[in-house]
């Protein structure tokens, strides 16, 4: 229906950045801030549910060719953001603008629009249980209908071969893979379309730390290679500090920490030095 | 304020989940006349509501119809109007036992398969991932099988009612020695033409009220695993309680437009 155009340029294809959209320098730089390569804006964003207040006022910015990394303890509400980013949940206030475009109160088609330009990796993974691998990578290019099947067919494999997953794993139902390999799937079904931005949810979580290692090169590559902008949400502070290129800390709704990697080794930040300590020494 | 919250907390949330009970009867009821249509989707769930509940439904009409024209039987005997006992089995079933019978089966057997399905779809974030990937879970789930629950119903419920009828003509002629020519005349002599119509439009509505409440508890469905069992025999429970209670309210209706 509302699908997108052949072969897409890089940039902001389709989508016009809306006027009132000022992107900020990032926290700590004092570099103008580049509205082409600017991909993810949070602008004080508000979100309770019910009387949780989960979110309260965050501002977030991520640029092409970057990772940013969410930390913060469970129920904090990182996986609330990336939410919010898909437009799957809607904040009670603030602005939310991907590539450019405010997707709060967005209309149907502009929302498909922006979401085409994503790729998000769940937690668990979330492949379709009732679909086989191969369909699962297949599922979003065959609802827009636009490619032939022989194309997607060979994107298939193409991204099969990119997580290091053989071309037989595609007739394998959900069911029969292992949780690292479920991850590297749903990496690979993220990737189908091409997304400028990638979400990763706890991608390392429950995973034993080669298979992690694996996941953690996974993301550097595709930020490298693709030049994605990429946020990873974790509470492993060793994936951390190998996929990041800036930190986040999130706590109590707010984000009470930003900065780089040398910034967070050296920071003396009561909250941030815990967690990171816990971390390292093997919690 | 503590406790006027507590109060209103409960009304304010089952107020909350009408409208978005009502917000979701309206999407989907939309999505009929929109693109796209998942056939293949709908024939899986047609199969699934209808031709897998084949056996519980056959089941439940033969026990029905045996039991009723046992009871008639000695009812009318005393009378001596045995004859009739077609007449009330074809009447009590076409009308009233076919119709909720069947869809208190289906609500069982169908309404919990969905909701479990979809709430471990909701709960393994497989709806977020749909919708992520630009597809409507209303369009790609609830239609095709709200679909299949209006199109099986009507079927199941006619296949209920004469395998009823049938069992009470067994009984007919074991208890009564009554000749099959004699029990189907008076079968047919107790139905009207409205019933016909009553009869379907019934099931139509329970097909619907079925597969739109599983659908909603499944979709709504929080609190991980064990938030799926809850959203399954709650899909149950509403959908027989509805069911149940719109019979009440349609019998009414149709009273009203045909006079009996
Ligand atoms: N749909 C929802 N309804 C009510 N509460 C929710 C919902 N989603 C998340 N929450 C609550 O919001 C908080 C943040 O959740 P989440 O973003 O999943 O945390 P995490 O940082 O562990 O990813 C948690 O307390 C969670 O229980
Ligand atoms: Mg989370």
């Amino acid at each position: 229906m509302f699908g997108r155009k052949k072969k897409k340029p890089k940039g902001h294809p389709d989508l016009t950045p809306d006027p009132d959209w000022h992107p900020r320098p990032v926290a700590g730089r004092d570099r103008a801030p580049d509205p082409e390569n600017r991909m993810i804006d949070l602008e004080d964003v508000h979100l309770a549910f019910g009387d949780l207040v989960v979110l309260d006022g965050v501002w977030l910015e991520v640029d092409r060719g970057e990772t940013l990394v969410v930390m913060g303890g469970s129920g904090q509400g990182k996986s609330t953001i990336l939410k919010i980013i898909l437009g799957l949940l809607e904040p009670d206030d603030g602005r939310v603008y991907v590539c450019g475009v405010n997707i709060i109160h967005a209309e149907q088609e502009v929302l498909d629009e922006v979401r085409g330009e994503i790729g998000m990796v769940f937690q668990g993974g979330a492949l379709f249980d009732s679909l086989t691998v191969g369909e699962n990578l297949a599922f979003r290019l065959r609802e827009e209908g636009e490619l032939e099947e022989e194309e997607i067919e060979r994107l298939v494999a193409e991204k099969l071969t990119f997580v290091d997953l053989e071309p037989r794993v595609s007739n394998l139902m959900p069911a029969e893979l292992s949780g690292g390999m479920k991850k590297r799937v749903s990496i690979a079904r993220a990737i189908m379309g091409s997304p400028n931005i990638l979400l990763y949810d706890e991608p390392t979580t429950g995973l034993d730390p080669i298979t992690s290692e694996t996941i953690n090169g996974l993301i550097k590559k595709l930020r490298d290679q693709q030049n994605v902008a990429s946020i990873v949400v974790t509470h492993d502070i060793g994936s951390a500090l190998t996929v990041g290129d800036r930190f986040a800390m999130l706590k109590d709704g707010d984000i009470i920490f930003e900065g780089d990697a040398d910034e967070v080794m050296e920071t003396d930040h009561k909250y941030v030095r815990t967690f990171i300590d816990a971390r390292v020494s093997g919690a | 304020m503590a406790t006027v919250a507590s109060i209103t907390r409960p009304v304010k949330s089952s107020l909350e989940a009408i409208q978005d009970l009502s917000l979701l009867i309206g999407r989907t009821v939309a999505s009929f006349f929109r693109p796209p249509f998942y056939w293949r989707d709908v024939f899986v769930q047609m199969d699934a509501i209808g031709v897998q509940s084949l056996l519980i439904v056959g089941l439940t009409g033969i026990f029905t119809g045996m039991v009723l024209a046992l009871q008639s039987a000695v009812q009318l005997q005393q009378f001596g109007a045995s004859m009739f006992v077609g007449q009330l089995v074809g009447a009590s079933v076409v009308r009233e036992l076919g119709p909720v019978l069947t869809a208190l089966m289906v609500a069982g057997r169908v309404g919990s398969g969905i909701a479990a399905e979809l709430g471990s779809m909701r709960v393994g974030e497989q709806i977020d991932a749909l919708e992520a990937m630009g597809t409507d879970p209303v369009k790609k789930l609830v239609k095709p099988r709200v679909l299949a629950g209006l199109v099986m119903l009507p079927i199941l419920t006619i296949g209920t009612d004469f395998i009823a009828i049938v069992g009470g003509n067994l009984i007919a002629w074991l208890s009564l020695h009554q000749d099959a020519v004699t029990y189907w005349n008076a079968v047919w002599s107790g139905l009207y033409m409205s019933d016909l119509f009553t009869g379907l439009a019934k099931p139509l509505a329970f097909g619907f009220i079925i597969t739109i409440m599983a659908c909603y508890r499944g979709l709504n469905t929080t609190g991980g695993t064990e938030g799926v069992g809850r959203a399954t025999t709650q899909a149950v429970v509403l959908s027989s309680v509805l069911i149940l209670a719109s019979d009440f309210f349609l019998t009414k209706l149709f009273i009203e437009i045909f006079g009996h």
